[in-house]
């Protein structure tokens, strides 16, 4: 497979559609910006705990569920939509994000496995893969939550994006 | 924004996703 093709992002060119297409109302944004924020702070929430190639996190929101970046990614996803206020763009972008997102998620538990062993099996038999259910959950290791963490992971720039699409669509509202 | 334009638009958009959840697999399957 050419290296290039790992580089594919798709989420720019639904942005960008998304931003034409969409019919954005003060209600649609406002609905919208609330998940979007949420799923912000998901994200943020997850960033402050994770050490990538460390020793597995089950801190935080780790303690819930095995992947709550792509959860907080899911939740901002959804708030987009709704800030679209195009019917259709449920039923399109919802299975595409579901069908990226579970390829990345059983992908990454595959490679989880292969380093963690043990640890990640019984990680993974405790806790859900994306959604919490109550009563699910593992102990934490005592990790806090740290800015420089977050910072390492290059969650700022996850934000700065998702922000000025928000200020995008906030511009499509008022162009309309 | 005429019916041609969101056809194309919709045919990209899931190509480009197909595309990336290909890509995605075959990196993690390396």
């Amino acid at each position: 497979m050419p290296r290039k093709l790992r580089r594919i992002d798709a989420h720019l060119p639904l942005a960008l559609v998304g931003l034409l297409v969409a019919r954005p109302s003060a209600g649609s944004l406002a609905a919208g910006a609330v998940l979007v924020l949420a799923g912000i702070a998901v994200r943020a929430w997850a960033a402050g705990f994770l050490d990538k190639g460390g020793p597995l996190c089950t801190d935080g929101p780790y303690r819930f569920l095995r992947h709550p970046l792509y959860l907080g990614s899911l939740i901002a996803a959804l708030g987009f939509v709704v800030m679209m206020n195009v019917i259709w763009g449920w039923a399109i972008i919802l299975p595409l994000f579901l069908l990226l997102y579970t390829v990345q998620m059983l992908g990454e538990e595959r490679h989880l496995r292969a380093a963690y062993g043990d640890a990640h099996q019984r990680y993974a038999r405790a806790v859900p893969i994306l959604l919490p259910l109550p009563g699910r959950r593992t102990e934490t290791q005592g990790r806090r939550w740290e800015l420089a963490r977050a910072l390492r992971n290059r969650e700022q720039w996850h934000v700065v994006v998702t922000l000025s699409l928000v200020a995008l669509f906030i511009l499509r509202w008022r162009a309309l | 924004m005429s019916a041609a334009f969101y056809k194309w638009a919709v045919i990209a958009i899931v190509t480009a996703f197909i595309l990336q959840a290909i890509a995605r697999y075959w990196f993690w399957r390396r």
